[in-house]
């Protein structure tokens, strides 16, 4: 048996105080989910699965490319002129599957975080210690994100396969890398906010997948109403999308990567010459930017023998690019922004601790006198 | 951040809680707690005095937990004040968790870390620096004896050493004050030796300690002082012997006799005459009498057997343990 150590208990001091040296303290709660689950041999195979797949999807996504210009030359395919349509093809169809991926797993990851610590009754051991409620869930965020951006990230060696190709610029895949990221983070922060008023890991996991639906498929179902409303009263102005798109991270994600748009006509009747799963919601994008304003432009520059494979298909009109809005900013905004305010509905709740919480009231309501603890 | 700066932020932290030395560890005044309709603590008075080792009995649903919730910041009471150390508890959060270690009757596994990333871990969140971290982790696991488990997965350890290292947990900030919630429940007995143990040697290093059990026969080896709830009310507390007195009007004794049946005949007249009932006497010469009033009656009999020439060689208090008095104080209401 020892004495219970005192911290700072007896020491003997130095003849010199040492030098503070500033060291940066990683969030406990980060540190720990990190050690928890990054190390595990199902990390490592989950990685090695995914990138397998990622690798898989982006040959799939070549293959049938090549098969589709193929059947749209009805001859052998010019590389110059292929190369950067399958480019594109490749780089918008990667980061459409990566943003589905985000959208599919975070609610199931970040969701898991709060609620799967009450599960385990983990929960009231953190509160019961020095960590601010703040801490606790920028922890779990951290620990959701840190997985979520890594495979967001690991899209980007592949995705960099499609510059050989051509008809893609850096910045298509920096920002469209960048737009998944923050939905990640604001998808993350929304489940969190689920995850703290929900009792059971399903509870929130079923909810958070109802917000990402209503972010989706809701505000691109009421776009479509506005549309149709705004059809009927006169005429479609492009310059000013239904502002629920900006909730939509697939509208975002168009835009970041300067998506074809579906009615692009470039010859084969395919948005930027191949079926781009972005090209319905890109046409939603204002007239000024997106492809719109690098369309015809590009087209010449994709033709330009002296460019070769790698081409840069940015806007050509000046005067255009000026006026152009930066819907993906945009987007990515207003994610971070109900993220934050996911951020802000656990802390409170953490604020306010009652082990067991409602589930735990009504037990000693109901058991109060009969079984378990008083 | 050096070893020897950090060691002094944490020295000041605890000196945070000095404002409070004097107070006693926790007094709790007219604390109520309502989960809907149902009072769990309906008015409690409790204080536990600074170093004792502090049982708290009742039946289930009595109001243990939401008593030891409320002092250890988990749980804000609907009317009541509560002071740890001085401290309030609602308001002044940070400064009573860092007097107090929380020990719930559940372990609270995080699976995929080793018992020494485990203390890690909530010696980080107490926000020692890792120097300490290190050396707190050490100490505890030798302390818990689960040095050898240093680096073995929580979950695979065996309950009782879960409830050890759950323990060592709570005691990785070094508190004044260890709230221990049924800390040996589900133990076998031997890990409940084990526990028992290190909380004597936890007492013996002068921590106060605030424990309660469903195992009456270990919490009256181990506590200074108990207090006994019922249906969120106290009923008692204090010594043992002080709640025996209160709870009943007269004190039983026990006499070891020599000198054969003229002795015990004698015994038996001496003891009426002072106004015992229910006296007998066994074959082995043991005198039973239950005398009205306390300790001075039972002093008064022992003198009057000794002056009428009964040959005693033994006399003392004849009461059951923790578990009689528990049973002999409650009256098993039932909300």
């Amino acid at each position: 048996m020892t004495d219970v150590p005192a911290p700072g208990g007896a020491r003997t001091a130095p003849a010199a105080p040492p030098r503070p040296r500033r060291r940066v303290r990683v969030n406990p709660v980060l540190r720990r989910e990190l050690l928890e689950r990054w190390r595990s041999r199902r990390a490592v195979m989950t990685l090695t699965i995914y990138l397998a797949v990622l690798g898989g999807i982006g040959y799939l996504l070549y293959r049938v490319g090549v098969a589709v210009l193929t059947a749209g030359f009805g001859q052998e395919l010019d590389g110059a002129i292929a190369g950067p349509l399958l480019g594109r093809f490749l780089l918008e169809g990667l980061l459409f599957f990566v943003l589905l991926l985000v959208l599919f797993v975070s609610p199931a990851y970040a969701a898991a975080q709060l609620s799967g610590e009450r599960e385990r009754r983990t929960l009231p051991l953190l509160q019961v210690t020095l960590l601010r409620p703040s801490q606790i869930v920028l922890g779990k965020l951290g620990a959701a994100t840190a997985w979520l951006g890594l495979l967001v990230v690991a899209v980007v060696p592949i995705g960099a396969g499609a510059f050989f190709l051509g008809g893609v610029a850096p910045g298509d895949l920096l920002r469209g890398v960048a737009l998944v990221l923050a939905v990640a983070v604001g998808v993350a922060g929304m489940a969190l906010g689920v995850s703290a008023v929900t009792r059971r890991t399903t509870g929130a996991v079923v909810c958070t997948y109802a917000l990402v639906l209503a972010l989706v498929g809701g505000s691109g179902f009421l776009a479509g109403v506005e549309y149709l409303l705004r059809a009927r009263d006169g005429g479609l102005d492009r310059e000013r999308p239904p502002v629920v798109l900006y909730a939509n991270p697939l509208f975002g994600l168009a835009d970041a990567t300067r998506a074809s748009r579906a009615s692009d006509m470039f010859g084969f009747g395919f948005g930027g010459g191949l079926p781009s799963p972005l090209g319905v919601i890109a046409e939603a994008l204002p007239a000024a930017g997106g492809s719109d304003a690098l369309r015809m432009d590009a087209r010449v520059e994709l033709m330009d023998p002296t460019i070769g494979g790698f081409v840069v298909p940015e806007p050509v009109g000046g005067d255009v690019e000026r006026e152009r809005k930066p819907v993906w900013l945009i987007v990515a905004g207003v994610h971070l922004a109900l993220g934050l305010i996911g951020v802000g509905v656990a802390t409170r709740r953490l604020r306010h601790v009652e082990p067991g919480g409602r589930r735990g009231r009504r037990r000693r309501r109901r058991g109060a006198g009969r079984a378990g603890g008083s | 951040m050096s070893d020897s700066r950090a060691g002094t932020e944490v020295a000041e932290r605890h000196d945070a809680g000095e404002p409070g030395a004097a107070a006693p560890a926790v007094r709790v005044r007219g604390l109520v707690k309502r989960y809907g309709r149902v009072r769990a603590v309906d008015g409690l008075d409790l204080d536990v005095p600074a170093g004792a080792v502090f049982g708290l009995i009742g039946p289930n649903g009595a109001g243990k937990t939401t008593t030891m919730l409320a002092i250890s910041t988990l749980l804000d009471p609907d009317a009541g004040a509560v002071e740890v150390f001085g401290h309030d508890p609602v308001r002044q959060r940070r400064a009573v968790r860092r007097l107090i270690g929380w020990m719930p009757d559940f372990f609270g596994l995080y699976e995929g870390l080793s018992c020494a990333e485990y203390l890690d871990f909530f010696g980080a969140a107490y926000g020692l620096p890792g120097p300490l971290r290190r050396r707190q982790t050490a100490d505890l696991l030798e302390l818990v004896e689960l040095t050898g488990k240093r680096d073995t997965d929580v979950a695979g350890l065996s309950r009782g050493m879960q409830q050890r290292l759950g323990l060592a947990r709570t005691l990785v900030h070094d508190p004044r004050l260890l709230v221990l919630d049924e800390p040996a429940s589900g133990l076998d007995p031997r890990a409940r030796v084990d526990l028992r143990e290190i909380v004597r040697e936890l007492a013996r290093q002068g921590k106060t300690i605030l424990i309660s059990s469903h195992i009456l026969a270990e919490l009256g080896e181990l506590c200074d002082r108990v207090a006994i709830i019922e249906a969120g009310r106290m009923l008692a507390q204090g010594t043992a012997a002080e709640i025996r007195q209160a709870a009943s009007a007269t004190v039983a004794v026990r006499a070891r006799l020599l000198g054969g049946e003229e002795s015990q005949r004698r015994a038996v007249a001496v003891a009426a005459e002072a106004g015992a009932s229910a006296v007998r006497t066994e074959p082995d010469g043991t005198l039973h009498a239950e005398l009205p009033g306390g300790q001075d009656e039972a002093a008064d009999l022992l003198a009057a057997l000794v002056g009428a020439g009964v040959r005693v060689v033994a006399f003392d208090e004849a009461h059951g343990g923790l578990e009689e008095l528990f049973l002999s104080v409650t009256k098993g209401v039932v909300r």
